[in-house]
């Protein structure tokens, strides 16, 4: 092959590696290209729950729209207001999530109706659009009772709102879910709506499992509903079948105590083997060094001699 | 005979007895990159790990990068070594002392980074004094020590004849002292033909058993990869795909240093461009296999779509998106195509194929130990972002860099006491090419 030849195979080869870069480095996979190009538009998932305890937890995730991808909105800066009053700004985690906890003795202004209107507002950048969400909530607390007639098992609960004066006024006509509470999720077992008294119930059943003692969480909630959102209840009873915890971990030969005897057997095995193998390489290094001694004492008895 | 030994000995031992102005800059240039790493881990001793980029998420920094690293040169090392040495391979000769002290080398230092990783060194001996066998980590310190052992003893064994060699030639020009250092290790060697045995016979089992040690210990360090749930090192395929890799490594390595002592201790008449071509196929085959083994790691991670491995390939498509093209696509694709066309087979080329596939093996372990340190299945929770991601300091370049100059010295220094080319092996090929030729005219 000539030079000119050469420098034409050089030429192709060039040609074909840097084909092969451009075609991996412009597949897409990384969207950060078309960021800068126009504003991305953005969504605020914005959620309200009431707890046991009174704190009313706002929950804003923050997501870009980009490439028809939602994309969580990290580190940005979310403000929640309360009635038209800003009362947080609060940095998003990891997946684009703002929490807010409202603590229960929080006095907020209500409008005419009775309702607060809470509301989460992201301002956007120079790259992403802003955007907010809000939600109009009417207060409203739940009550759980239970009760045990025979072998009968009774949850309760009373869904009521608070007169300015601080009188109870029970709410009817109210969906609420019983449920248990396990470590995933919630184990619904029951649902019913509220009469007169704002009262319903429902009869709990026997085989489901609880802690060492048969203790459960046993929970009542109002869930997406269109006045009162999330709210919810919950109380500890040892209505649940007492349960030993057994787990898989303890047959994992990696957490015992000592090592599974295959285990203890191969490595010994093989560290036998190889180490009979090192000390008899050393013995033969120890009969070079006994063979070099005797030619040397041969040597020097012939020159005596 | 004994003339061709005495034209190997003076063609081979001039560095031993000279010491010239570059090898003393280059050995204080090494010396003041040690010195300062030692600086940082002072540092790192005193003022904890803070000093150090690793954090709550990424426990796992530069320091396990590097002790895998300089592990799999050292069994790349010692895989080549030994099979080389088992079959007989004749091109070897020249070569076999730079792959066993690059065994030796490396794993010398492999294990001094894990020391820096740990936070409490006042309780290393804990692994000795309560080791638990059902532990991976107990399993690695029974199977590099172990190692250590067998490639120190390897090492010896081919030292042995070169320095009866080295003690038997009087124009050798080194000091009285120097001289009794070669007679004691040389064990009153007198090249009989029961010594002669007694050494081949004893180099053939260590051949055997560091290339089965070899594999297992590094199987054993994949598997404390392995045998982690953590996206991306839960796999079956680890074991077999570490020990590849450090085969890969090793042997861009060698070629390296194949070349600088060929051109600095002009070994030009022993190490040729046959042996360029011979170790380049055998770099060219392993980057064949260590591309079919990525490829067939991450294929399968990709299309399983599990969450969380979906997120790693995200982000090693996305924040390493450089880092793991050179390392997976240039690294791999580079060495084919060299060592692949025998037009491209220089001596200059297959050292820059074997430069790139070094550097890309030290990439592939950052990505191997980062990204996924990174992608916890469990995050912690409003952890501050920037401990999330890792970023090295100085400390940990600073001693990454000693590492690599601690390497670079014990050469140098080796060079000065014995041989690059091991002048047994050497001669021993001779004699075998005349007993050949004494048979056919037979």
């Amino acid at each position: 092959m000539n030079t000119s030849e050469l420098l034409t195979v050089k030429k192709t080869l060039t040609y074909i590696i840097f084909s092969f870069l451009f075609v991996f480095t412009s597949t897409g996979l990384s969207a950060q290209d078309s960021v800068a190009a126009e504003k991305h538009s953005s969504m605020l998932g914005f959620s309200y729950l009431k707890r046991t305890d009174g704190v009313r937890v706002l929950s804003a995730t923050a997501s870009a729209v980009i490439n028809r991808q939602f994309i969580p909105l990290v580190n940005c800066q979310v403000r929640f207001f309360c009635s038209d009053k800003e009362v947080a700004v609060i940095e998003t985690d990891n997946a684009g999530k703002a929490l807010l906890l409202i603590d229960a003795s929080y006095k907020q202004q209500c409008s005419d109706d009775g309702s607060t209107e809470y509301k989460a507002v992201y301002e956007g950048n120079d790259t992403i659009e802003e955007t907010e969400s809000s939600v109009q909530i009417t207060d409203i607390s739940l009550k759980l009772n239970f009760s045990e007639t025979d072998s009968l098992r009774i949850a309760g609960a009373k869904a009521y709102q608070l007169s300015p004066g601080g009188d109870t006024i029970p709410v009817k006509d109210i969906t609420l879910i019983f449920a248990v509470k396990r470590m995933f999720s919630n184990l619904k077992i029951g649902e019913g709506t509220t009469d007169k008294s704002g009262f319903c119930s429902c009869e709990f059943p026997k085989n489901i499992p609880g802690d060492s003692i048969g203790r459960i969480t046993i929970l009542v909630r109002i869930e997406e509903n269109e006045l009162y959102a999330n709210v919810e209840a919950s109380g500890i009873k040892t209505w649940g079948l007492p349960t030993k915890a057994t787990t898989s971990f303890v047959k994992r030969e990696l957490w015992t105590e000592i090592a599974p005897v295959w285990m203890i057997i191969t490595l010994f095995t093989m560290l036998t083997g190889v180490w009979a193998h090192y000390f008899y390489v050393a013995f033969n290094i120890y009969r070079i060094k006994r063979e070099g001694k005797k030619i040397e004492k041969a040597k020097k008895e012939q020159l005596t001699v | 005979m004994e003339n061709n030994l005495d034209k190997h000995i003076k063609a081979l031992t001039p560095e031993i007895e000279r010491t010239s102005k570059w090898w003393k800059l280059l050995f204080l240039l090494f010396l003041v990159l040690f010195l300062t790493g030692i600086y940082g881990l002072i540092l790192q001793i005193t003022k904890g790990h803070i000093v150090t980029g690793m954090r709550d998420n990424v426990v796992w920094g530069f320091y396990i990068v590097n002790f895998i690293f300089f592990m799999g040169l050292s069994y790349a090392g010692a895989l080549i070594s030994g099979a080389l040495h088992l079959f007989k391979a004749e091109w070897r000769r020249p070569i076999i002392r730079i792959t066993e002290l690059t065994t030796v080398i490396s794993l010398l230092i492999g294990p001094c980074f894990i020391l820096f990783c740990i936070g409490r060194l006042d309780r290393v001996f804990y692994l000795l004094m309560y080791p638990r066998i059902q532990s991976p980590i107990t399993w690695d310190v029974i199977a590099i020590s172990t190692d250590i052992a067998g490639c120190i003893l390897f090492l010896y064994l081919s030292f042995i004849q070169d320095f009866a060699k080295l003690r038997d030639y009087p124009e050798l020009k080194v000091g009285k002292f120097r001289k009794k250092l070669y007679k004691a290790p040389a064990l009153g060697y007198q090249n009989t033909p029961k010594q002669k045995h007694l050494i081949e016979f004893s180099k053939n089992i260590m051949a055997a058993m560091i290339i089965a040690i070899a594999i297992i210990v590094y199987s054993v360090l994949a598997w404390i990869f392995g045998v982690t749930l953590q996206p991306g090192w839960h796999s079956t395929i680890f074991g077999p795909y570490f020990v590849i890799a450090a085969v890969y490594s090793g042997t861009g390595l060698i070629i390296i240093l194949m070349w600088i002592f060929r051109k600095v201790y002009h070994l030009e008449e022993y190490i040729t461009k046959k042996h360029f071509i011979n170790i380049g196929v055998l770099l060219m085959i392993v980057a064949a296999f260590y591309g079919y083994f990525t490829f067939s790691d991450y294929l399968t991670k990709w299309y399983g779509s599990v969450r969380m491995d979906k997120i790693l390939i995200d982000k090693l498509f996305a924040d390493f998106y450089w880092a793991f093209i050179f390392s997976n696509y240039i690294g791999i694709i580079v060495p084919l195509i060299v060592v692949g066309f025998p037009k491209l087979r220089t001596i200059r080329n297959i050292t820059i194929a074997a430069i790139i596939a070094l550097i890309g093996l030290w990439v592939n372990r950052y990505l191997i130990v980062i990204p996924t340190l990174e992608t916890p299945y469990l995050p912690i929770q409003d952890i501050r972002p920037d401990w999330v991601r890792y970023t090295p300091t100085w400390v940990e370049w600073s001693l990454t860099i000693a590492g690599v100059s601690v390497f670079g010295m014990l050469f140098m220094l080796a060079s000065k006491f014995v041989p690059i080319v091991s002048i047994s092996e050497v001669t021993d090929d001779e004699k075998e090419d005349n007993n050949e030729k004494q048979l056919l005219s037979v």
